[in-house]
């Protein structure tokens, strides 16, 4: 815990300590990696290779995960036969639509949550934050019947509308923390320039501009990781990576290598993101609560 | 170029109260300091004077026109604020054009104020720089650009040089009187620093409580405070108190505190008089209005002992005890005496504050 | 000289213009047009979320009061409090919440005791970077392809995390997901590979506030790492920890991707955690009077847990945002 500027003095005992931390440290990057590299190795495995196991209590096998013929069959069948280009184009779609709705009226919003005081501004924010916090079997029968009774079902604007439903509050909730931090100070300055109050909120929109970026990025992975609003409100029509990815699975035969390849696609786009939004990744995950 | 009045104005944020029926009129062109300890109202002031807050009560003209309804930008007002408020994401040169652009000039005529500016504030090397890249007194220029640029009617500075180190403060002080001079712009000036007061301003509003407590030049301020709080606030090292008792009566009164025994002149003594003063009364006296002599046959008025000694390089600053008190004097002194030594000190019996115990007026 | 010294009352009331309430915002935003201003910024969000969340949560309340029907034409028939009194002699309810406590207990402590260990050990190391990357990944994957890929591993012909229970000689009969307890270690496994990483980063972040100055005084004062870890960092960390812990159980009941997946709350229930069960109730046996009863149980704790949120983001005490923008 300590900074690297504290000294260490060396003893046997902290020796022993080091290697039990190298050791952890070892078992925890394996456990923490082996899974993905499982999955990406075995969405290029054909169904021989990727149910080879070596034998029970056989560790010198261990060899036989990456002793295979890499083979795109699983890509290529998913993005032909399957229609994947399809739902990821849904995907998309409706994770980004409902990103840019809620980033977009959540920010104007924050905004006037920041600035304004007002009876009954508490509750406002609980009310806010518990719409973001309700579990979504919860809400997910009555949100059904009126997406049916408006035809939304298996429609991406019903879909947009869905993820909304969790987009919007958190939008709100995070981006009122980042306006609380700029200072009144350069709206009154912008004020006695001469702006007009638009104009002054324009002045400070640079200031929060990456945060929003990130929360839009942020807002388009809840939306793309989505399973249970997608297979029931975009049943139908609006399909999504996920809930195609599930519908892999059939009564006789589970695709595995197919399934595995439907995760890398689902996946790697979001780590991507996950990198490019890395400094706020933990601020967005914890509602805003933890800055780093 | 214009004059500020501000007519009876009080401010209350709720039921609290944050200027008190304040009556103040800065002349055109004129360097308006309005000096307080933080919560006195100043900034309360200021700021409504640029309309960033609403006048609870009374009125405030800009020449003969009434402001009180006009929203900042059509004021014709710069401020520059305490954290500067520069806009992070724009350059100098940007900073400092925006309150041209917002006004719709041409761009051939921003950039020749800017860079007028610029130069008569010597920052035109850093026009490209962002805040960031700036230091504080750097920044200070930066703002005080943005507000100079557009020649307006009144400059509104709120502490602009807290933030800066004690030397880049002194040299500011100068500057910044220099330019207000050169601009011949009617200015009020916010500090708590009342030696920025003391030093740039053509007369001080000084403010306590939300309520002014009086509005003269550096110098009625320093020689004639109406009252303690005026008397201790200004000045430093600040005014040394004594609670003393009134002797005698007519033209031959005297100050008695322990075995001190203080003659006043014949007119302040007819002051007291008349303003008919109690028997007990605060006598105030500024450090630079005592001498000092080491020893104990020094034949002064009042026997001490030092506390401490701190010389300040040129003057000494030094602490003395006696009775329950202790004194500051300030002087030049060649013999550097030790803790405890015996010491006499002598009243400058002209330069006397006398002041109501209950009140605090004053009295002289 | 000008010297206020009468003291007069303050003007009548109606001399204040605009003037509500102000703690801290500046009166540029507390007047009648700025308010009116704000409002608009406001209105269409606070709509727009009050048809989505308002309006079903109202629909809730009337099919928790009835016994909805499903075929047309039939209207639903008024059940008064039934629905709700029928939850207290109703087994798998009750199993359900316990599931549910039991499954997010063994989540939590893995999770939190891994993640603190990984972050102390990882804070100011030359492996810090590294690490984080490799922590974002798990974080990224859809819950329902984290489920997928584990099903892949506990499988009992070809599972990788299979052979090796099974090569170490833990699992004697039997596959993972089909015992009733290695099942529920099989989910808590799950969630514990994909959300140890936020710990862990929500624990570095608290850890670089911890006052390097405490530490150093508590060191010079004789304390040794170890004591220095208990009795200064984890203090330190405890706002951060109490926010991991209260978002990742909220997690744990509000995502159930993973658990439908993987196990559909099998075998023999082991794993049917509460809304798993409300999962079954609404859209499996289609009794949406009752399911609505349970939603609103679930509910309960969401204001619950909310409200102790909100308290914890006012708290100044608890202040554990940095001052001014990242």
């Amino acid at each position: 815990m300590a900074s690297r500027e504290i000294v260490r003095y060396k003893s046997p005992a902290r020796t022993a300590f080091s290697v039990l931390v190298i050791l952890f440290l070892i078992i925890f990057f394996v456990w923490t990696v082996l899974p993905l590299a499982i999955m990406l190795t075995s969405s290029f495995k054909d169904l021989l290779d990727a149910f080879k196991l070596p034998a029970e209590g056989d560790w010198g096998g261990v060899g036989v995960m990456f002793d295979f013929k890499p083979t795109g069959a699983h890509y290529v069948e998913l993005f032909t036969e399957k229609h994947f280009g399809e739902y990821m184009r849904n995907s998309l779609i409706a994770s980004l639509g409902s990103a840019v709705v809620s980033v977009f009226l959540g920010s104007m919003a924050a905004y006037a949550l920041s600035r304004a005081e007002f009876r009954g501004k508490k509750d406002l924010l609980f009310w806010i934050i518990s719409t973001r916090m309700a579990p979504v079997v919860a809400v997910m029968v009555p949100l059904y019947v009126i997406f049916r009774s408006s035809g939304l079902v298996g429609t991406l604007p019903g879909l947009i509308l869905a993820y909304t439903t969790f987009n919007l509050p958190f939008a709100i909730w995070i981006l009122k923390g980042f306006f609380d931090n700029v200072p009144y100070a350069i709206e009154e300055a912008a004020l006695c320039d001469g702006a007009n109050r638009w104009q002054a909120l324009r002045m400070i929109m640079p200031l929060v501009a990456p945060g929003v970026g990130a929360f839009i990025v942020l807002c388009v992975l809840f939306g793309w990781n989505d399973f249970l609003f997608a297979s029931i409100i975009g049943s139908g029509g609006a399909k999504t990576l996920p809930v195609a990815t599930a519908e892999l699975v059939q009564p006789v035969k589970i695709q595995w290598g197919s399934i595995m390849a439907a995760g890398v696609v689902t996946t790697v786009p979001m780590m991507f993101l996950g990198l490019l939004i890395r400094r706020y990744l933990v601020t967005g995950l914890t509602m805003g609560a933890v800055r780093e | 170029m214009t004059s500020v009045t501000i007519k009876d104005v009080w401010k209350y944020y709720g039921k609290t109260m944050a200027v008190k029926e304040l009556n103040i009129e800065v002349r055109d062109n004129e360097f308006l300091c309005l000096l307080g300890p933080s919560g006195c109202g100043k900034s309360s002031t200021l700021r409504m004077l640029a309309g960033l807050e609403f006048i609870s009560s009374g009125e405030v003209f800009f020449g003969d026109l009434k402001v009180n309804d006009i929203p900042p930008r059509d004021r014709d007002i710069a401020m520059v604020f305490e954290n500067y408020a520069l806009y992070p994401h724009k350059t100098v040169f940007e900073n400092m054009a925006n309150p041209l652009k917002l006004q719709r000039m041409n761009k051939t005529d921003i950039k020749e104020r800017v860079v007028w500016a610029a130069q008569m504030l010597e920052i035109e090397e850093l026009l490209q720089r962002k805040p960031v890249e700036l230091s504080g007194g750097q920044k200070q220029r930066t703002a005080i650009g943005r507000a100079i640029v557009r020649e307006p009617k009144v400059f509104l500075f709120d502490e602009p040089i807290a933030h800066l180190d004690a030397k880049l403060r002194s040299h500011m002080r100068g500057e910044l009187k220099h330019l207000q001079r050169r601009l011949e712009t009617t200015t009020v000036y916010v500090t708590h620093d009342q030696l920025e007061g003391m030093t740039m301003a053509d007369r001080i509003a000084v403010m306590h409580e939300g309520v002014l407590q009086q509005l003269g030049t550096p110098g009625e301020i320093y020689n004639h405070p109406v009252n303690e709080f005026v008397a201790g606030f200004v000045g430093e090292p600040p005014m040394n108190f004594l609670d003393c008792r009134i002797e005698g009566a007519g033209d031959s009164a005297s100050l008695v505190y322990d075995n001190m025994n203080l003659a006043l002149g014949g007119e302040q003594s007819r002051i007291l008089e008349t303003k008919g003063a109690a028997r007990e009364v605060r006598l105030g006296i500024r450090p630079d209005d005592l001498t000092i002599e080491m020893g104990t046959d020094h034949g002064l008025e009042l026997s001490a002992k030092i506390f401490v000694t701190e010389p300040l390089g040129g003057d000494m600053l030094i602490e003395a005890d006696f009775g329950q008190d202790r004194m500051t004097i300030k002087r030049k002194i060649a013999e550097l005496g030790q803790p405890g030594d015996a010491c006499g000190i002598a009243v400058n019996s002209e330069k006397l504050h006398v002041f109501d115990r209950d009140t605090g007026e004053a009295f002289f | 000289m000008a010297v206020n010294t009468i003291h007069r009352e303050p003007p009548e009331q109606s001399a204040y213009r605009g003037v509500r309430r102000v703690d801290h915002s500046p009166q540029i935003f507390n007047n009648q047009p700025a308010r009116y201003y704000l409002m608009w910024l406001l209105l269409p969000a606070v709509l727009l979320l009050a048809a989505i969340s308002l309006y079903p949560f109202v629909w809730l309340i009337y099919m928790s009061l009835h016994e909805v029907q499903l075929a047309p034409g039939k209207s639903d028939l008024w059940a008064g409090v039934d629905n709700f009194t029928r939850l207290f002699s109703d087994k798998s309810f009750a199993r359900g919440w316990v599931t549910l406590f039991k499954y997010s207990a063994l989540c939590l402590s893995v999770e939190i005791s891994l993640g603190v260990l990984v972050a102390v050990i990882l804070n100011n190391s030359r492996l810090e970077k590294l690490f984080i990357t490799i922590f974002l990944m798990p974080m990224m994957m859809a819950p329902v392809v984290a489920g997928f890929l584990y099903m892949f591993l506990y499988n009992g012909t070809f599972g990788w995390y299979f052979w090796l229970l099974r090569s170490l000689g833990v699992l004697d009969g039997g596959t993972i997901l089909g015992n009733k307890s290695w099942a529920m270690a099989g989910i808590v496994a799950t969630d514990v590979w994909q959300w140890t990483p936020l710990i862990a980063l929500i624990t570095l972040a608290g850890l670089k506030r911890v006052p390097q100055e405490q530490l150093e005084a508590n060191m010079v004062d004789g304390a040794g790492p170890l004591r220095n870890f208990f009795s200064v960092a984890l203090p330190n960390l405890y706002p951060f920890l109490l926010i991991a812990i209260l978002l990742r159980f909220m997690d744990n009941f509000r995502f159930i991707d993973t658990i439908l997946i993987m196990t559909g709350g099998g075998p023999a229930n082991a794993t049917k955690i509460l809304p798993t069960y409300l999962f079954d109730v609404s859209f499996k046996f289609f009794e949406l009077g009752r399911g609505a009863a349970i939603a609103f149980t679930l509910l309960l704790l969401t204001i619950l847990l909310g409200l102790i949120l909100t308290k914890i983001f006012e708290d100044p005490t608890r202040k554990i945002k940095t001052d001014g923008m990242d």
